[in-house]
């Protein structure tokens, strides 16, 4: 082996046990970075890393030995699949494309006789040479790998005590009305009677906006803003919904911890933004024993406000949200 | 040389191939979370640690700090910054009236102002053990000094921070002693006998010691419970660092009866009181960043008591020294009438043993108070609000709830200190649990009609019961004695109450069977007795599993080493058969 054959084989070395903790640390999602958030700097990261260990290979020009290349071409295809694919993807996948990756990287190392020549070569002298390197890496061999299958054995053997995986519907179908404080409220054509503009007209879904991070406490409190507020005085007083849901609303508060489902983050663009207001009124007004088996109603904690609330309230707090989130409902027009 | 090239092709190919892969990485990786990044304003949390401390001030715009009040603040510290908001009527530890200028977590000398960076890190970090979250992951920097500002310029209004008068001294963290076996036993000493922090924080520090002081404002106060430090007020979301306690037991928390030591405590004491304290707390679990308390694990894990062993009926048995204590969280009960808000029983833990017969639960939870049923005592917590009046931020009287009046206008909803009830604790599993389809489960709060639970009850009178629930109104208790409590004690702020059934019971329609090896759903009820806790206001967990993990089974310790001899025989075999290949290649060559 020439010295510069040496030096090409570190420096790719060098690379990849750079890239690695690298990769770990995008899929961790954890350092400094809120997982998500910084993602695209994340994979960024990793894909330069794993690009400058080929782009060094290419520069010196001379690959590593077939018999590291594979393992290692394997080991970045299963992280590839496993840690930086988000989400994350079922097993079953999994193990499709990892048999895919397998085939491939078996064909790219057998696909010619040098080829096949140069992987295996390395691995019929530990079978049966009888030189002191060859005996070594046969013991090791030998040794390592019947272990660690035993290993792997004693570990699907002992008997695991997870938790249960239960599939919950978040966001279950609403029924097509409901009937609040003898009432019946059609959830496809009901309005909130709270989305009132300064000319006294109904205020259509986005026009509320002007309305966003306004003062609804003190100086000349427009109408919208003054129904804010009383919605917020519902939700951090008379109806208490911070408890849990949180002061920003975003399901952290002080007795979210103990739940399991944890409370709902309106703060999360996944929630109230993607639902109708008239949803929203259903979970209020409903609450978690009307949700249907999907959804787990003996699981959720959040009550039926019909029994605490009235209806104007209700609407009210929803506006709250809104306003306080800076969110619109969703709607169909 | 034309193979070389195939191989380059095959090479090119598999970079190729990468480059699709990563490719495919980076649609995925930006897709899926991009959606979330474009509303979210995120800034990275502060590093949770006291860390350094600078005494420097800094400036903010009060003018857009005002907007953040407005829109964030309010809710609790009420328009004019009195500490009123809507929600403070529910609240024990009270949002904080700034119009006095009385904070409780500072560097600064007691009784003075804070500095900027104080209110800076309380704003960020929160005060965690009340509901002040911590700020730092949803406002910006500037946001949060804006907001200091429009508090320090407009709702400070008996003390002016630019007062010349005003001046302040930073205490001075001098040389951190490490924790040591003689640090903290001269700490224990100084908290015993020369601080006297015993009298309020208790002799195991559970804060069971005064009850019946009140702060500057006139609101009931409790000293802190040392033993869980992530509730302690000033902990930075670091709860197990020296240097909060050194600071707190250094300035005092004005406003409370909390005073400074730092005349009566050299600085060496104080950081031996502050060893000290960090020991009290025995298991320093890890801390989920979520929710700046421990880490919960939904599966509680019963052990196997081999040989036909005995379950130990007292807590000293080693053999719970088997099983590690996990934690449940507990909120209160807050979703049907009576609903209430203020439990003290914020978390359990719990151990689990079980043998060939019965299965035994070790409850352990910290209560500052023993309560026993006593109608004509006087509860030793004093939850007495001031009344709705004294919140007039909140007019309450215009929420009649005009479809089911019969519960009226929203009142002073904490309990006035009527008796005393019994403290208790129970668990609950569904009724004939194995006929219920995975997930299905009863209501979480005492079932409901279609799926009873049983539930097993010790009160502190000695009572045990085994109830039958369908509803938070629907419980009725049954004849059955198959549960027995074998141990109850309260000392120094702590139950510890074992609880232990047989396996198997003759009803099997009303009580729950216990099978090993399977998840059985299961949940927890807490109640403080000096606390008005009876019936329905109770502390409450969500769902738990009990997992009585099986006997490993011979077999897993007789099937590795058969892997392993097979495989190293497969492999000899693999060796033989390559060195013949060589031979009859020689031959062949020959």
């Amino acid at each position: 082996m020439s010295k510069f054959k040496i030096k090409a084989f570190f420096a790719q070395l060098l690379a990849l046990i750079l890239a690695a903790p690298m990769i770990a640390w995008a899929g961790g999602g954890g350092g400094p970075f809120d997982a998500g958030t910084f993602s695209a700097i994340k994979v960024g990261l990793v894909v330069f890393a794993i690009f400058s260990a080929w782009l060094i290979k290419d520069k010196m020009g001379l690959p590593l030995p077939k018999l590291i290349q594979a393992p290692l071409l394997w080991i970045i295809c299963y992280i590839g699949f496993r840690v930086i694919l988000q989400p994350p993807i079922p097993f079953s996948l999994l193990a499709m494309y990892m048999g895919v990756c397998t085939v491939c990287i078996f064909l790219y190392c057998s696909l010619t006789r040098p080829s096949w020549e140069e992987f295996s070569h390395p691995i019929a002298v530990m079978l049966r040479e009888d030189h002191a390197t060859a005996k070594m890496s046969r013991y090791a061999t030998f040794l390592i790998i019947p272990g660690l299958i035993a290993a792997q054995t004693y570990n699907q053997m002992l008997p695991k005590f997870g938790e249960p995986i239960e599939l919950r519907t978040v966001h279950p179908a609403p029924p097509a009305s409901i009937n609040v404080h003898k009432k019946l409220v059609t959830l496809q054509t009901a309005e909130n009677p709270f989305r009132i503009g300064d000319d006294g007209n109904y205020l259509k879904v986005g026009d509320e906006q002007k309305y966003f991070g306004g003062n609804a406490w003190t100086g000349d409190v427009p109408k919208f803003l003054q129904e804010v507020q009383q919605g917020g005085v519902v939700f951090f007083g008379t109806a208490g919904c911070f408890f849990c849901h949180g002061d920003n609303l975003d399901g952290k508060g002080p007795f979210s911890f103990a739940f399991n489902p944890i409370p709902a983050n309106f703060a999360d663009p996944g929630t109230i933004s993607q639902l109708q207001e008239t949803f929203v009124f259903w979970r209020v007004a409903k609450g978690g024993p009307d949700l249907s088996r999907e959804a787990f109603p003996w699981a959720s904690a959040m009550p039926p406000w019909e029994k605490h609330l009235t209806t104007n309230e209700i609407w009210k707090v929803i506006i709250f949200e809104y306003w306080h989130t800076g969110f619109f409902p969703r709607t169909w027009g | 040389m034309i193979e070389k090239i195939e191989e380059k092709g095959g090479l090119k190919g598999a970079i190729l191939g990468m480059g699709a892969v990563i490719a495919t990485t980076l649609v995925f990786g930006l897709a899926i979370p991009g959606q979330a990044q474009v509303f979210r304003v995120d800034p990275a949390p502060m590093e949770p640690s006291p860390g350094k401390y600078t005494t420097g001030t800094f400036s903010g715009n009060p003018e857009s700090g005002k907007g953040v009040y407005f829109r964030k603040c309010v809710w609790c510290h009420g328009p004019d910054g009195a500490g009123d908001g809507p929600s403070a009527i529910r609240l024990v530890t009270k949002p904080r009236n700034f119009n006095q200028g009385t904070f409780k977590i500072r560097h600064t000398a007691s009784g003075e102002l804070p500095t900027d960076e104080d209110l800076f890190n309380s704003v960020t970090h929160g005060l965690p053990g009340s509901v002040m979250p911590a700020w730092g992951s949803i406002l910006s920097v500037n946001e949060r000094k804006d907001v200091i500002a429009f508090i320090k310029k407009e709702l400070v209004k008996d003390r002016q921070f630019d007062d010349p008068d005003e001046e302040i001294t930073v205490i001075d963290y001098g040389t951190q002693i490490p924790s040591s076996p003689e640090s903290i036993e001269l700490g224990r000493d100084i908290f015993m006998n020369k601080a006297k922090c015993v009298e309020c924080h208790g002799v195991e520090g559970r804060g069971n010691g005064n009850l019946t002081q009140r702060d500057d404002w006139g609101f009931p106060i409790f000293p802190a419970n040392l033993q869980k430090p992530w509730n302690l007020r000033g902990n930075r979301r670091d709860p197990y660092n020296p240097r909060n306690i050194f600071r707190e037991v250094s300035t005092g928390l004005n406003g409370t009866p909390m005073p400074s030591f730092r005349d009566e405590l050299s600085e060496e004491e104080r950081w031996h009181v502050a060893n000290f304290v960090i020991s009290l707390t025995e298991v320093k679990r890890p801390i989920d960043p979520e929710t700046s308390r421990p880490m919960i694990g939904f599966v509680i894990k019963s052990r196997y008591v081999p040989d036909s062993g005995i379950v130990p009926d007292t807590p000293t048995d080693e053999k719970w020294l088997t099983v590690p204590a996990q934690f449940v969280g507990m909120a209160s009960q807050i979703i049907q009438p009576p609903r209430h808000f203020i439990r003290t029983v914020d978390d359990i833990r719990i151990r689990s043993l079980y043998n060939d017969t019965e299965m035994a639960l070790l409850f352990e939870w910290d209560d500052r108070t023993e309560s026993h049923l006593n109608p004509d005592a006087e509860a030793k917590y004093d939850f007495k609000r001031l009344s709705s009046e004294s919140f007039p931020a909140i007019n309450t009287t215009q929420y009649t709830h005009e479809n089911d009046g019969e519960r009226g206008p929203l009142k002073d909803v904490n309990p006035e200190p009527v008796g005393v009830y019994n403290d208790g604790i129970a668990v609950q599993f569904p009724q004939v649990w194995e006929t219920l389809a995975p997930p299905l489960k009863p209501y979480f709060v005492h079932g409901d009609e279609k799926h009873g639970v049983d539930i097993w009850k010790w009160q502190a009178d000695g009572t045990v019961e085994e109830i039958e629930g369908h509803g938070i109104d629907a419980l009725q208790v049954r004849e059955d004695k198959n549960v027995k409590v074998t141990y109850a004690k309260w000392e120094n702020g702590r139950w510890q109450v074992i609880m232990k059934r047989t396996l198997l019971t003759e009803d099997k329609e009303k009580s729950a069977q216990l099978v090993n090896g399977t998840n059985i759903p299961m949940t927890f009820f807490a109640w403080d007795g000096d606390a008005g806790e009876v019936g329905g206001r109770m502390a409450l967990s969500t769902f738990y599993y009990l997992m009585m993990e099986p006997p490993i089974p011979t077999t897993v310790y007789i099937y590795p080493p058969i892997v392993f001899f097979v495989l190293i025989g497969l492999l000899s075999w693999a060796r033989a058969a390559a060195i013949q290949f060589k031979k009859d290649h020689e031959g062949e060559e020959g």
